[in-house]
């Protein structure tokens, strides 16, 4: 059994969640991969804000890393030790497999990665035949190292970006190929398998981490359609709708995603953050419901930015500490990395929803629109100035878009109540069967 | 004017006349006189009429660089780029009037040049440059036609979109004409006729019937739903292959349907699909069959529906968790689809067996966002958000474009140009221009067309001749093409770069019209059996060559041999600074820098204890300081003669005893007063703002090194530039070991911590010269070359890869396993490779050396052997007797730079 102390101390593989009774709401992720390949730095840099160079002091998983995430939907990333040999026989992988939404598997792409290819074909063929319903995704990781080679410029050819881009593309290309080849080999041509080239010191990390989390999200066509109509009638050019906590974007609309767009309203949520942690208030007897039953031990919270909120402060809840981004009436002159010129943000309580909204005008004529839509989301809007001349016209399109959002959660909300009233009839039912049984 | 800059060749001859595009000379401190946006007036304005030039010297290695100026030279840089060009104008002119003939016109044109300033001299010179390649045809150099580019010659040719983007707003075609919708626009389609086009956007769907000289609006399919369905807007739209009775239009509602409309008998809305659980990205009619329709949606299929039956779609291709963005059906087949997915994969499936694609290639990095096929069916053009255009050949097995366009933003709509098979329209994201490039010529579009005020949404070509766009300013615009303006046209072919060897490299070039590009064309290379890929079914390929004409002109504006010798020779020790001016004195002498020999010596009598004789000698060099300015004043050497006799002669020539000196001091000790009231450290400063006046910053430098230990010593405002621009300068000639010394010695803690700040250690090919890039994903790894396939550090014994400790012979630099060098010594003195090398004995020779300087260096405690700063140890206890042992780098960076010559040369490349 040594070789197992990879677990810890007999601890049985996934401890007490199997007791969880809301587990079938919480979509598992599993981060796996090599070791060494940037597993825990990612799981790390996304979901606890770690700064990615800090990572660099990040020691060794050694046994199976467990972390919850009480976002806006729920899940687990098991963050896998690298040298972890889960193919021995003892291993449970059905266990492991059978509830997984998600595999991530991290593959290093600075390093040899033909083992780490061999190793993913192993993983892939191992849980799909546990659970063909899992999503693979791919992360071709710590490509930012490539382009630090590509930037020596000792080339002969002049357009170092062309030659990045061609390594980046045949280093992908050839991930993929090899990966489709083998399990089309296997006889695995249905496994649902996507590759992204991401780092963890730009946002790619996150816009991978995006679309990985939205095909978890069952609701994910009806917040896409509700954000096309809202874009479509209200002039916006892109609108995101993010997860505050980790900047992870859950739906957008249809149009491209550029990156560019991306990483500005990224950047707006942490500056909003920031001020709202200076100046917010914590919330004065906002009950507002999550859309989210388990509300206790809320680890992951706005309230991490608000630890200094005043100790004496009446409806300061320490334990839960669930705020709303209660930005004060604080006008701010931020200074947005991509334009220093003019902008202005103007961070405000619109006291009637105690919800936050600010608006950002860059120099080049955007604006962006940012709305909390409820404790864990935010939605940002990239618009031109000149649509947003009719500011009414797209406070109150989003506030029809929060209603309706509510409706969709409600409805979830709603069925798994009826299912659970269901469950309690059946048992009350069995139990009255039984008692009559027990008393003929 | 520095003298040098005075020598001009008596008779220039053009070394290289090589046609060549690529402009810049191969040496690699490049300084690219890269003369764009700098216009003449510019130069007018920046050129300090008080400065005379005179900083010729480093500066003209620098002059007119874009960022690389770091120095004093950084203030007068632009007028030493006139001063430059008005030397080697002057050259040129030489040479273009005629070869016989001497040189008094240059000189003239030279001296005008730095007496008068360079107000007006400017464009005379950029005149002659052109004038000269002119002339030159008839020698070879030119090109043959007139003087029309004698206006932009400094222009560059790069294709920057920032100068393009200047060309806007003049190209307004001829019969061009615009229509004003009320909404902004997202796509178009035309009827098969082209006499009706329908354009939808935000609150649009509207039916426009054009004619050759205006549109007018013949339906809004608006009022038509009555309000019953009231999409807020539409997306995409396509109209049928049929005409008439049967007419239909698709559009795509944003909120998800596809809608299909009955334009033939009356406008009425017949039906709409809502199959799809997500957006739909794009449609696209079947070109064979009027009633086929592929959807492509984000919920990750494309469905093919049949509108003549209500029914579900039969056919669903379906990729795996992939949004599809683009789908387009091949035009000359029935059943070939090709499908762009968000993943930057392309699919192309085959209607008959919907299950699987029939081939899966990825194309882009990051989405693929618009797809054309060619009208041969068997070329596609896509566009991505890696801001390409790539051209595709889908009957090649291999997956690889054939064509590659760089853009400036991503494309949102590509079209090939009917009957033109090489030529491709492109509107992009947040650009008002649509771009039509030959894919021949990648870089330089053919057209750019700025219709509109706002991003163009779509394009569509009503001929070959006429181009349909629609835009965000709400505007639908037909453009001529025939007629207009090409961009190539306004681009001028010429430009000229300057290295630090005083070769000035130019370009003259005929100006690509769209008249002579077919001209220009030039076969391709490709591999000998390859059958080549032509889009028009010719049996060559070719490639677009800019017909230009150039040449590497010597200028001899800066003795880089006097300077590299001087470098490498010249003693930067400080604390001794009698031996050093001594030492420094002969090695200046060596290089036929009489005056700085001078100099130094007057410098070592300042510091000769402070006796009569060091008074009288630095009133004696104080005068030589002061006298100075007048020699130049006068632009006349006469009074060095030394100096023009030795110009020419060897080095080695010159006799190392120098009675002249001395004598020439005591000459001037005799009859000059005696004073007594004056510092040393006066003269000191005299001398400094002399040299650095001069330009020459190595004597600068070099002086303030040696005398750094003198407490005295008052600070220098500049010295930071100075220091600066000397390491510069040394890098420019590759000379990173004396560079990284100065660095190193410098007491400034600016200058002092560039050897702290990022340096890195890169390791090269030894054969091939590329950087290995060690943690490049290649499946060989570090340990062999990636593109000549060699083996790095090979044992010479066993020929296998060394890892771990390497051993090598420091003479004929061939290594080996440590063990394996053990063996094989033991037994012969002579290298395993069979170079014929000694090693044996030179090793051994060797060995007592370095003892030798081991105990030197431990008696001096010096701290240059610190395993800090070396990354090559002498570690004799380890290592076979003599031989250096490396570690090798294998995550190669280490955090100061190491200062051996061995590696310098050998292995390592620094960047500091």
């Amino acid at each position: 059994m040594d070789q197992y102390s990879d677990y810890g101390d007999n601890e049985p593989i996934y401890g007490d969640d199997l007791a969880d009774e809301d587990r079938e709401a919480r979509p598992r992720l599993m981060l796996m991969g090599l070791r060494r390949s940037g597993k825990s730095s990612i799981q790390r840099v996304v979901f606890h804000k770690m700064s990615p160079t800090e990572t660099l002091f990040l020691e060794s998983t050694s046994k199976i890393n467990k972390d919850n995430i009480h976002s806006f939907i729920d899940f687990q990333v098991w963050d896998f030790p690298g040298q972890m040999d889960f193919f021995d026989p003892t291993f449970d992988t059905a266990a492991i497999f059978g509830e997984v939404g998600a595999l991530v598997f991290v593959i290093d792409s600075q390093d040899d990665y033909m083992e780490a290819l061999a190793r993913l074909h192993q993983t892939v063929r191992a849980a799909y035949q546990q659970n063909p319903n899992i999503i693979f995704e791919v992360f071709i990781h710590k490509v930012d190292g490539l382009s630090e080679d590509y930037k020596i410029g000792t080339y002969g050819d002049s357009r170092p970006w062309l030659l990045l881009n061609r390594l980046l593309k045949n280093t992908q290309r050839d991930i993929q190929q090899t990966t489709t080849d083998e399990l089309a080999d296997a006889g695995l041509e249905n496994v649902q398998i996507s590759f992204y080239l991401t780092s963890i010191y730009d946002h790619s990390i996150f816009e991978a981490f995006s679309k990985v989390i939205q095909k978890l999200i069952p609701q994910l066509p009806t917040l896409e359609n509700l954000l096309n109509i809202l874009c479509a009638n209200s002039g916006i050019e892109k609108a995101f709708l993010f997860d505050v906590i980790s900047k992870i974007y859950i739906a957008t609309d249809a149009s491209p995603v550029d990156s560019q767009s991306y990483e500005i309203c990224s950047d707006m949520i942490d500056v909003i953050i920031d001020i709202s942690s200076i100046y917010g208030r914590a919330a004065i007897g906002d009950k507002s419901q999550g859309y989210l039953e388990d509300q206790q031990d809320h680890q992951e919270d706005w309230s991490q930015h608000q630890q200094d909120a005043p100790e004496g402060h009446p409806d300061y809840d320490d334990s839960n500490g669930h705020h709303h981004l209660q930005g004060s009436q604080a006008l701010v002159n931020s200074n947005n990395n991509n334009n220093n010129d003019d902008d202005q943000s103007v961070a405000q309580t619109n006291s009637s929803n105690h919800e936050a909204f600010s608006v950002i005008k860059m120099g080049n004529g955007t604006v962006l629109y940012l709305r909390e839509v409820n404790k864990y989301l935010a939605l940002i809007c990239l618009l031109r100035a000149e649509t947003f001349e009719k500011q009414g016209l797209i406070d109150y399109n989003v506030q029809c878009f929060k209603e309706a959002m509510d409706q969709v959660f409600e409805l979830r909300r709603a069925e798994k109540t009826r299912r659970e009233l269901e469950a309690n009839q059946l048992i009350e039912q069995q139990q009255r069967h039984n008692g009559m049984y027990g008393h003929g | 004017m520095n003298r040098e800059m005075l020598k001009l060749r008596k008779d220039p001859s053009i070394p290289s006349s090589a046609a060549t595009s690529n402009i810049a000379p191969s040496q690699s401190p490049r300084l690219g006189l890269n003369a764009d946006n700098r216009d003449p007036r510019r130069h007018q304005r920046t050129s300090p009429k008080g400065s005379r030039s005179s900083s010729v010297v480093p500066t003209s290695a620098v002059a007119g660089s874009n960022s690389i100026l770091t120095s004093t030279a950084a203030s007068i840089a632009p007028s030493t780029l006139v001063a430059a060009m008005n030397a080697s104008a002057a050259n040129l002119a030489g040479f273009g009037s005629g070869q016989g003939t001497n040189t008094p016109v240059n000189t003239t044109l030279a001296n005008s040049g730095q007496g008068s300033g360079y107000t007006g001299s400017v464009s005379s010179v950029l005149g002659l440059i052109s004038a000269a390649g002119n002339s030159g045809a008839s020698t070879g150099i030119g090109s043959g036609e007139t003087g029309q580019y004698s206006q932009n010659v400094l222009m560059s040719p790069a294709l920057g979109t920032g100068s393009l983007r200047n060309l806007r707003g003049s190209q307004r075609g001829p019969s061009a004409f615009r229509f004003d919708t009320s909404g902004t626009l997202w796509a178009l389609s035309a009827s098969p006729d082209f006499s009706m086009v329908a354009v939808v956007g935000r609150d649009v769907l509207k039916i426009l019937s054009v004619t050759d000289s205006g549109a007018e609006e013949f339906v809004n399919l608006k009022t038509v739903t009555g309000g019953r369905n009231t999409f807020a807007g539409s997306t995409d739209v396509k109209w049928g292959p049929t005409s008439g009775r049967d007419a239909k239009i698709a559009t795509l509602g944003t909120n998800g349907p596809i809608v299909i409309w009955d334009v033939g008998t009356n406008n009425k809305f017949d039906r709409t699909i809502k199959e799809h659980t997500r957006a739909v990205n794009r449609i696209c009619f079947s070109p064979q069959e009027p009633n086929l329709l592929l959807s492509a949606s984000q919920d990750g299929t494309v469905r093919l529906w049949d509108l003549r039956t209500k029914e579900r779609p039969g056919i669903v291709m379906e990729a795996k968790s992939d949004n599809v963005r683009e789908v387009q059906f091949n035009p000359t087949s029935l059943t070939d689809v090709v499908a762009g997915y968000e993943s930057g994969n392309l699919q192309r499936w085959d209607l008959r067996n919907a299950s699987t694609c029939e081939k899966k290639f990825m194309a882009h990095m990051g989405f693929v966002t618009s797809l054309d096929f060619h009208p041969s069916g068997r070329f596609l053009a896509s566009g991505g958000r890696d801001k390409t255009i790539k051209v595709w050949d889908m009957e090649d097995e291999k997956r690889r474009e054939i064509h590659t366009i760089p853009t400036i933003q991503y494309t949102t709509k590509v079209q090939w140009r009917p009957n033109k098979a090489y030529h491709i329209a492109a509107c992009f994201k947040d650009e008002a221009t649509v771009q039509i490039f030959d894919v021949r010529r990648p870089y330089v579009p053919l057209h750019m067309l700025a219709q509109h005020d706002k991003d163009t949404t779509a394009i569509l070509w009503r001929d070959s001749d006429v181009i349909w766009t629609v835009s965000k300013d709400k505007t639908f615009a037909s453009t001529q093409l025939r007629g207009l303006v090409s961009a190539s046209d306004v681009l001028a072919g010429g430009n000229a770069a300057m290295n630090c060897y005083g070769q000035l490299a130019f370009t003259v070039g005929s100006k690509g019209s769209l008249e002579t590009f077919e001209r220009d064309l030039v076969l391709k290379p490709t591999r000998p059996n390859a059958r080549p890929v032509t889009l028009d079914g010719s049996p060559e390929a070719t490639i677009y060559r800019t017909r230009q004409s150039g040449g590497v002109f010597e200028c001899d504006l800066f003795n880089y041999e006097a300077f590299i010798y001087c470098a490498q020779n010249y003693t930067i020790e400080a604390g001794k600074v009698r031996e050093a001016c001594e030492h420094n004195s002969n090695i200046a002498w060596q290089a036929n820098k009489y005056r700085d020999s001078q100099t130094w010596t007057a410098i070592k009598l300042f510091y000769n204890e402070m006796n009569d004789s060091a008074v009288i000698a630095s009133q004696a060099a104080a005068d030589v300081a002061s006298s100075d300015p007048t020699l130049i004043a006068n632009g006349n050497d006469d009074k060095d003669p030394k100096n023009d006799s030795g110009e020419d002669s060897d080095v080695s020539d010159v006799p190392v005893t120098r009675p002249a000196v001395p004598s020439l001091f005591a000459i001037k000790v005799s009859d000059a007063p005696v004073r007594r009231d004056w510092s040393h450290l006066n003269t000191i400063r005299n001398l400094l703002e002399y040299y650095a006046e001069q330009g020459d910053v190595q004597m600068c430098v070099t002086i303030l090194l040696v005398l750094a230990d003198e407490t005295d010593l008052p600070n220098f405002s500049r010295s930071q530039q100075w220091f600066a621009s000397y390491i510069d300068l040394l890098s420019r000639f590759k000379l990173w070991s004396i560079a990284t010394a100065v660095a190193q010695a410098c007491q400034d803690p600016g200058i002092h911590g560039m050897n702290q700040d990022s340096t890195t250690v890169h390791t090269s090919c030894s054969s091939c010269m590329k950087p290995i890039l060690a943690r490049a994903p290649t499946s060989t790894g570090f340990w062999a070359c990636d593109r000549c396939r060699k083996v790095l550090s090979s044992c010479s014994v066993c020929h296998k890869t060394v890892r771990g400790i390497f051993t090598w012979c420091t003479q004929c630099s061939h290594g080996f396993h440590l063990q394996h060098a053990q063996e094989w010594f033991s037994q012969s003195a002579e290298c395993p490779t069979g170079c014929g090398h000694q090693c044996f004995p030179e090793m051994f020779k060797h060995q007592q050396e370095q003892e030798q300087l081991l105990r030197q260096l431990h008696q001096q405690h010096s701290q240059h052997l610190s395993e800090e700063d070396h990354l090559v140890h002498h570690d004799r206890s380890q290592t076979l007797q003599g031989a250096v042992t490396m570690e090798l780098p294998m995550f190669a960076s280490h955090p100061s730079q190491p200062s051996l010559e061995a590696m310098d040369s050998r292995l390592v490349q620094s960047t500091g």
